[in-house]
């Protein structure tokens, strides 16, 4: 049933929610209005915070129990109030009248049923067609979402799908009941780049094809931009700006649009610096890692990293960059010494990490340290910031006082201010923790720093504030990074030489703008074309 | 690979046992003599007997005697008792393996039926006092719910039978007071198996799909919620076990229980050693039962055809 | 964490928690101080002496003058039980005592140690468990003879197993964190992580443990005893003293019934303890 011409997919009026508990009471979402036309994909771009998953969970009804809905809200999926119905008539309504689209989809599937029973269960619970048609309708369906071999397919669990494919499951059970609207809540932050090209393009491809609209909630305002016809802009629960895509990105009206903008990454490499002409500090030599797997005499070796080779120079900057399973974190654990090469070599100033004595390794634990991507795994829960802080000037056996006095120091050279210290190291938030793991790493000066993904799990405005610490910390100190991401936009803002992996192996390596303006294999530009906004000339002036 | 496992531990658990009591003094040759009234022994015909029974010799000349002995099934004599242990037991096993089988189910039933209705309305002020009783279930002594149960139910109320055997509802009152604190646990287990399956991402596709609440509670939450249950059926088995000695006695069943009481009190070692040695071959059957079911309920732990 | 969540979550954690809970934790504690003073200190408790007759005065019915009713020798049931909490619990505590210095320490071995260890360990463990613990405690008692340190060592032994098996997770859950290998990489030494950062993360799921063990413990020993294989008569026991009355069942129901609610009443209040502090780790609904 899809919406005719003139009535909206979705028309949200005065939305207000608040969740509500003894403890305390805090309004997610305040006066929001916007619609949906038919056929139309509109994104809804905040960050963390914004109400965005909210708004998504309330057009479907399954907010939880904690949420207040204001007096006044209006939710109308194809003409039908959503807001104050009952839950009989919502349960019709879902998955026939709107259809949605998790996110994580390796957990949004039942991991104990296969996967053509969880579609067809769409189709018997709205009685779409005759028990035995069941089955033929599932099929087409996984073909129509792009899977191969849908029969065998629909007979498979999910733990036998990549992540990617579950995606495409997930879609095709939210257009089963062939819905006026489908509400996609991130359906693709969790997927690789190119995948996430993949199957955004399926999405356009179902609304041209079926004129379903959709509802995008996304983080990511490049991939709105790319694909979204119409985009509504929400901050701490407000509507901050909205209108069509091509206008909204040509002139922005408001001051948080244009922020937002700007902290966005753009895939514009940064000029070629001078310099890192001196001996690298750290030389990665034809280095292999295998991995054994499986166990009860059926093991099998497989190799995370295959014949890398790269130096890293002093004060420089050296990405590595790939998708999920490409041997990025692998590398950093060599490189830091935390694991051995199965063959190769790991130099790091001048010296075989592999050959070194015990006074060696604190050597070179002095010298190296990493910021990963989620700060908060890698802090001692019940530590305090200032002790999370001192641990490695502590455990190099510095005195007391200075210890306290270069604490001191260290937050305010990444921001922080002092009445952080007695906090517990969990309570900060997710830029702020990251921060403080900045903090401990540069403590003793270390020469190299390896950064696994220091932004990834950061909202935008956030993670542009990182970087940029990151970059005055090189400047001033002089320290090297090795910088790992999937995040192409993210990596050309820091990086001076860009080495592409997949797969264990290097696709592709030299100075960062050479590969990033002038890329010489199909791989990297098949990821440099999977960057959302990544084709687009950088005409919004972001000040850099 | 399960099965070496499985003969490792039951061999183990005859080592220990075998350890334990060696560390006793005096041996059943004692025991015997003394059952026989405490007069005074001729030194030479104990000896003989000690030899006959291969009690004399070092440790491990006896250990290895002995489990000679076990591999031919032939778990020795009873010392107290006079006949063979391997007969003792053979009569003790079934009514104990009836009674425990009796209490699983019931355990099984109530306890995973308390979870599942408790937690399909969360909210209800039934629901969250009904969540402290699992707690109450595992507080009580098993002697004293016996007692009770046997003063309420068989004295005052008169339904059934004050020795636990000869009818078959007779077994009804033994099998309840074990099943209470291992049900509580089933119970304790299923609830938190059912609240971790629920707030799980995949519930939340299938509300999104239009599918009922309760339609989604019991086709999707629970089979989720079945894995824990099952895993915590097998490893605290032993918990009946153990309530089958206090039953048994109280109730005055004859089984395994039972039989291990008496041949403590009376220090009956090779008895004390049988009963161990075979309650360890029943824990050890019921785990291997239930890690074969685990395939059979998630698709993600059997071996995948390549 | 988002923002909200965290905001949430920090009300939840500074939140007073629910009347009802906070009620429960009242009487826990209260039961519990009441059984610690009558251990401590029968005497001052205690209306009579546990010993003495009261000739013909047996098998009464609680009343005012005997609040739990007079056995079949005439003895005063309530200083009876009194007395016997100063063994019941003396002894639980002793069995505890055993049970987690040994789970404690075998568990950090097992967790931290090699491969090699960490598996002969599990065997071992594997082994103790599969003997129901109130089997391994009737052989332990065999073994030793009977008595009512005998039957806490035998229950302390019985209990080494699941402490080792639950430090032993902890530890490994903790050993792999990335805030363990955040500070090796912060030079920490291994002993220096383990110290700092192993062994005080990993023991808070044992020490929640110990309340719920406590309970157990009460229960394994009396009925240990109840079984005949603790303390001698005429020495009041908990355990003992319903064995004591099993054979006045129907006529004096105040013999099996009072000492055995007293047990009850004490595991409950530990395990009313333990559910407290673990609801309040958790997410409330």
């Amino acid at each position: 049933m899809t919406a005719d011409a003139e009535r909206p997919a979705l028309a949200v009026r005065g939305l207000g929610i608040a969740y509500e508990t003894h403890h305390y009471s805090e309004t997610a979402v305040e006066d929001v209005s916007f619609d949906v036309g038919a056929g139309r994909i509109v994104a809804v771009v905040g960050e963390s915070g914004s109400g965005k998953t909210t708004i998504a969970r309330a057009a479907v009804g399954l907010l939880p129990a904690t949420a207040r809905v204001a007096e006044g809200s209006g939710i109308a999926i194809d003409g039908i109030e959503v807001v104050g119905a009952p839950e009989p008539v919502l349960q019709a309504m879902r998955g026939s009248v709107v259809g949605f689209v998790p996110q994580d989809p390796g957990r949004s599937l039942h991991p104990l049923k296969r996967i053509g029973a969880q579609i067809g269960e769409v189709l018997l619970e709205h009685r779409i067609c005759a028990k035995g048609e069941v089955d033929e309708r599932v099929e087409a369906l996984l073909t129509r979402v792009g899977i191969d071999e849908p029969a065998t397919r629909a007979r498979q669990f999910p733990h036998e799908f990549s992540g990617g494919m579950l995606q495409r499951v997930l879609i095709a059970i939210a257009i089963a009941g062939r819905p006026a609207l489908v509400v996609a809540d991130e359906p693709t932050s969790a997927l690789d780049v190119t995948v996430q090209a993949q199957v955004l393009a399926l999405l356009e491809e179902i609304v041209e094809q079926d004129g379903v609209s959709v509802l995008l909630i996304t983080h990511d305002l490049e991939l709105a931009a790319a694909h979204a016809d119409d985009v509504v802009v929400l901050h701490d629960g407000r509507l901050v700006e909205q209108g069509p895509t091509a206008r909204f990105f040509e002139a922005p009206s408001t001051d948080y649009t244009r922020t937002l903008l700007a902290a966005s990454p753009k895939l514009a490499p940064r000029p070629p610096r001078p310099g890192g002409d001196g001996p690298p500090i750290l030389t990665v030599e034809d280095v292999r890692r295998d991995i054994r797997l499986g166990g009860w005499g059926r093991s099998r070796v497989f190799s995370a990293v295959d014949g890398v080779s790269f130096a890293l120079g002093a004060g420089r900057t050296v990405a590595l960059v790939g998708e999920s399973g490409a041997g990025k974190t692998s590398l950093a654990r060599l490189a830091l010494g935390l694991e051995r090469p199965t063959d190769g070599r790991v130099v790091f100033d001048g010296v075989d990490v592999a050959r070194l004595d015990r006074a060696g390794r604190r050597a070179l634990r002095r010298a190296t340290h990493l910021v990963s991507q989620h700060p908060a795994a890698s802090f001692d829960p019940r530590w305090s910031v200032e002790q999370v802080i001192a641990e490695p000037l502590r455990n190099a056996g510095h005195e007391r006082s200075a210890i306290t006095a270069r604490v001191r120091e260290l937050l305010d050279q990444v921001g922080l201010s002092a009445t952080a210290l007695r906090k517990g190291a969990l309570e900060l938030s997710g830029g702020q923790q990251q921060r403080v793991a900045i903090a401990r790493a540069i403590g003793l000066r270390p020469r190299l720093v390896v950064c696994d993904e220091p932004t990834s799990a950061l909202d935008v405005t956030v993670q542009a504030r990182i970087i940029a610490l990151l970059r005055e910390l090189q400047d001033e100190t002089g320290v090297s990074y090795l910088f790992i991401s999937h995040d192409l936009a993210v990596v050309s803002e820091l990086a001076d030489e860009i080495v592409v992996l997949r797969r264990g192996r290097v696709v592709e390596a030299g100075r960062a703008h050479d590969v990033l303006t002038a890329p010489r294999e199909a791989y990297t530009r098949a990821l440099i074309a999977a960057v959302p906004g990544g084709q687009r000339p950088s005409a919004v002036n972001a000040p850099r | 690979m399960r099965l070496a496992q499985a003969v490792l531990v039951v061999w183990g658990a005859f080592t220990v046992s075998f350890v334990v009591l060696y560390l006793v003094p005096g041996d059943s040759v004692s025991v015997m003599l003394n059952a026989g009234g405490g007069t005074a022994v001729d030194p030479e015909a104990e000896a003989r007997l000690r030899a006959d029974l291969g009690l004399d010799g070092s440790f491990l000349h006896r250990y290895l005697h002995d489990l000679g002995n076990y591999l031919h099934f032939d778990l020795g004599r009873s010392a107290d008792l006079g006949a063979s242990v391997g007969h003792l037991i053979g009569l003790a096993v079934p009514p104990t393996v009836a009674l425990t089988l009796c209490a699983m189910a019931m355990s099984v039933l109530f306890g995973v039926g308390f979870a599942v209705l408790v937690s399909r309305w969360p909210r209800s002020p039934l629901a969250r006092a009904a969540r402290i009783l699992p707690a109450f279930g595992n507080s009580v002594p098993t002697f004293w719910v016996a007692l009770i149960l046997l003063q309420l139910f068989s004295f005052n109320i008169r339904i059934f039978p004050v020795t636990g055997q000869g009818t078959w509802y007779a077994i009804v009152l033994p099998a309840v007071t074990i099943a209470i604190p291992y049900g509580a646990m089933i119970a304790q287990v299923a609830l938190d198996g059912i609240r971790r399956a629920q707030a799980e991402m995949y519930i939340m596709t299938a509300r999104a799909k239009g599918v009922g609440a309760t339609a989604v509670h019991l086709r999707h939450v629970l089979p989720s919620s079945l894995l824990p249950v099952v895993s915590v059926i097998g490893v605290n088995f032993g918990t009946l076990l153990a309530g089958a000695v206090i039953s048994e006695t109280i109730y005055s069943r004859q089984g395994l229980g039972s039989l291990m009481q008496t041949a403590v009190l009376q220090r009956d070692l090779p008895l004390v050693q049988g009963t161990i040695v075979v309650t360890a071959a029943m824990f050890v059957l019921v785990n291997l039962v239930t890690d074969a079911a685990y395939p059979l309920i998630d698709p993600r732990v059997r071996r995948a055809a390549r | 964490m988002t923002r909200r969540a965290r905001r949430a979550d920090r009300a939840r954690r500074h939140a007073p928690r629910p009347l009802g809970a906070r009620i429960g934790l009242g009487l826990s504690l209260l039961v519990l101080a009441v059984a610690v003073v009558a251990a401590l200190f029968p005497g001052l408790v205690a209306p009579h002496d546990p010993y003495e007759i009261f000739q013909g005065h047996n098998l009464e019915a609680p009343s005012g003058a005997h609040l739990f009713g007079t056995d079949n020798l005439g003895r005063d049931l309530f200083s009876r039980v009194v007395h016997g909490a100063h063994v019941s619990l003396v002894a639980a505590l002793v069995a505890l005592g055993i049970s987690f210095t040994g789970g404690t320490l075998l568990g950090l071995l097992s967790g931290s140690g090699g491969r090699v260890v960490d598996a002969t360990l599990m065997r071992a463990t594997d082994l103790m468990m599969s003997i129901p613990s109130l089997m391994l405690s009737l052989a332990v008692v065999a073994a030793l003879g009977f008595g009512t340190i005998n039957v806490a060592i035998a229950v302390g032994v019985a209990g080494i197993a699941a402490v080792t098996r639950l430090m032993r997770s902890s530890v490994l859950v903790v050993a792999r964190s990335a805030y363990v290998e955040a500070a090796a990489l912060s030079g920490a030494s291994r002993t220096s992580a383990l110290v700092r950062h192993v062994l005080p993360n990993a023991f808070t799921p044992v020490a929640a443990y110990v309340a719920l063990d406590f309970g157990a413990s009460i229960i394994a020993i009396s009925s240990l005893s109840f079984l005949g294989l603790g303390v001698k008569p005429p020495q009041p026991e908990w355990g003992s003293l319903v064995a004591e009355g099993r054979s006045f069942l129907d006529t004096a129901w105040w013999l099996t019934t009072l000492p055995g609610l007293v047990v009850t009443a004490v595991v409950v209040a530990a395990n009313g303890v333990f559910l407290y502090f673990q609801g309040a780790t958790r997410a409330a609904a």
